[in-house]
């Protein structure tokens, strides 16, 4: 292996490893080396649906963040001469019963959709990377007690506490990431304990104690790189998961309040007028549908890219 | 086996004493609640309002209330709705089997159509079959279930009129079968779509994972035809993961139950969370959360005793 002993970080150790046995080749290609994301990526590349997915996304989340920009309409200013307007040229997806325009407030609804679905998941796979990090390094009465309280959590029934939680502490974006960041950490802690528990055995780590590393080095340098792929797999699922809580609780009234504008809660306004104005009804709805595939297309796809046992 | 199972039932008390702990606690700190009516009165005064606090034991620690709330509840008195004024098991106990006949049917109803398209899926793996079957279910996983419902009430209860809209079975009429099945396709169809992606994705790829092992390779050897081999083999031991998969995903069953009564007037024990806790109803809530979380323990210790079924290997101590 290249430079100094002290330097040699886990992940390159590993990506040298897997070039050699994944890509067939006997030795290093001698031309330009490519690391661990460039040989995920050129396998991510090969798969058309994550391909798709992450255009379809970028499309939403760049369409939604411009929205003000793309949209002549306010998302919430009324017009009672406008109201349930069939879809038209000038309003593509219709209107709503105050005479939104719906586009306009699909794309607005996007930017709380995705910005609460993205945060939220960011909270989860912080905590439980940390939680299950300590768990698996530490061991012992450290890691039952953590475990201990993972088991606790999953065992919640998680929809009523949400019901719960969302009642007690309001119903803004911000709490919301909160509480349902709060609730969903768990798969990340146990796979990156599980992870960490194998790797701490490992030679490199045996090594990188013996140079005299401190725990938060071994951690950081060692083992987290080491357990990225399935951290990064898993919480891309874990967004659509999130989106698809937040559209619910919104929905159910629990979440982001009208007159901002969310997926969730435009379908439970459509809900009074379906049957006069459908697409009211279908376009929300068809923009969670379409948002959640991506995600879990995306998330396929790494899991295809990212996977070490992986040989082609 | 006897004793491993005293042993989980024995630990899981802990478990349920902490989750309605939690849950009192937050409760507590809900805004509204029973005194916010007399506070918000003008002709009760402080005084009044401190004596009502004493008299419903709201003056005493969080804790205090709580082991109150626990010895009542253990002599089967689980208090009365603080809205409606009956009691909290009377109400429980009129919506909870409306909950259990939609959640069970909805679970056989998934596996039914689950475990066909996964077998086959994995049987002629890449053939056109398998194709839809994936992509249909890689679709159906990404839908959100209160959406699948709508769709479903536009479609066949608004727009088609073969079948009602909400509700549980036709008011005014006598009891018949025919009419409460009419009542259970669209919730039951809304739920297991989703579900029944989820299976299907999971069976079809730990089935994949089986019929690559070798004993299955002896089987065939052995000269066994394809469906024993199938049955016996390959399902049995395809199965295991997803039993996992259902324990793990019960708690997630009650929020689709939940959203699905809610979409369609279902008379269940989510529909009366849902309404309890906009009212902010305590009592009723905690009946329902203890209920719920019984429910998940005592399922995923069921899901622990299908594994011993399932895998022989697997031993108990």
């Amino acid at each position: 292996m290249s430079g100094q002993p002290g330097s040699w970080s886990a992940s390159e150790h590993r990506s040298r490893h897997r070039l050699l046995a994944s890509s067939g080749l006997a030795a290093p290609s001698p031309g330009r080396p490519i690391g661990l994301w460039g040989l995920a990526w050129r396998r991510f590349r090969r798969h058309r649906m994550a391909l798709v997915g992450m255009v379809i996304l970028l499309v939403l989340a760049s369409a939604s963040l411009l929205a003000t920009w793309i949209s002549p309409y306010s998302p919430i200013k009324t017009s009672l001469v406008e109201m349930l307007d069939r879809p038209s040229p000038i309003h593509p997806m219709g209107t709503d019963e105050l005479g939104r325009d719906l586009l306009t407030r699909i794309l607005h609804g996007g930017r709380v959709s995705l910005a609460v679905g993205f945060l939220a998941v960011a909270l989860a796979v912080s905590i439980g990377s940390t939680v299950g990090a300590i768990a698996g390094f530490y061991g012992g009465w450290v890691d039952n007690l953590l475990m201990r309280l993972v088991d606790f959590m999953i065992a919640l029934p998680s929809i009523f506490v949400l019901i719960l939680l969302a009642t007690i502490y309001g119903t803004n974006p911000v709490t919301l990431v909160l509480v349902i960041g709060g609730l969903r950490w768990m798969g990340t802690a146990r796979q990156v304990r599980g992870a960490f528990l194998s790797l701490r055995e490992r030679e490199f780590v045996e090594a990188a104690r013996c140079l005299g590393a401190p725990p938060s080095r071994i951690i950081l340098r060692h083992l987290l790189p080491n357990a990225i792929g399935p951290i990064i797999v898993a919480s891309t699922l874990g967004i659509s998961g999130a989106i698809l809580t937040e559209s619910s609780l919104s929905y159910l009234g629990l979440g982001i309040q009208p007159p901002m504008a969310s997926w969730g809660n435009m379908l439970r306004n459509a809900q009074d007028q379906m049957v006069r104005a459908p697409w009211t009804a279908v376009f929300p709805g068809l923009m969670i549908f379409l948002t959640v595939m991506a995600v879990n297309s995306i998330g396929d796809g790494l899991r295809d890219a990212l996977d070490p046992r992986k040989v082609e | 086996m006897t004793r491993y199972l005293a042993r989980r039932t024995v630990q899981a008390v802990p478990l349920l004493l902490l989750m309605t702990l939690v849950v009192f606690v937050l409760l507590r700190a809900t805004p509204g609640g029973p005194m916010s009516m007399y506070e918000a009165d003008p002709t009760v005064t402080a005084e009044d309002l401190a004596r009502l606090r004493a008299q419903m034991g709201l003056d005493q620690p969080v804790t205090i209330q709580y082991l109150r709330w626990l010895g009542a509840m253990l002599s089967g008195d689980w208090g009365w709705s603080l809205v409606t004024k009956r009691p909290v098991t009377v109400m429980i106990l009129e919506r909870l089997p409306n909950t259990l006949v939609l959640m069970s049917i909805t679970f056989v109803a998934t596996l039914a159509i689950a475990v066909p398209i996964a077998i086959v899926s994995a049987v002629r793996q890449y053939s056109w079959f398998d194709h839809i079957a994936t992509t249909i279910a890689f679709a159906g996983n990404s839908l959100p279930t209160f959406w699948i419902g709508l769709m479903l009430i536009m479609i066949f209860a608004v727009g088609l009129r073969w079948l009602p809209a909400g509700g549980m079975y036709t008011l005014g009429e006598p009891y018949s079968l025919s009419d409460r099945l009419k009542y259970l396709i669209l919730p039951v169809t809304t739920l297991a779509i989703f579900d029944a992606t989820h299976y299907i994705r999971y069976l079809r790829s730990s089935l994949l994972d089986v019929i690559r092992q070798d004993y299955i390779r002896v089987a065939y050897a052995k000269g066994l035809d394809g469906t024993t081999v199938l049955r016996r083999h390959a399902l049995r031991n395809a199965a295991i993961p997803l039993v996992t998969v259902i324990a793990i995903d019960l708690p997630q069953l009650f929020s689709g139950a939940l959203i699905t009564e809610t979409i369609f007037a279902w008379p269940g024990m989510g529909r009366l969370f849902w309404e309890a806790s906009g009212r902010v109803d305590y009592p009723v809530l905690m009946g329902i959360f203890t209920v719920a979380s019984t429910l998940v323990i005592a399922s995923n210790l069921l899901a622990d005793v299908a594994y011993a079924w399932l895998d022989p290997r697997i031993r108990y101590r």
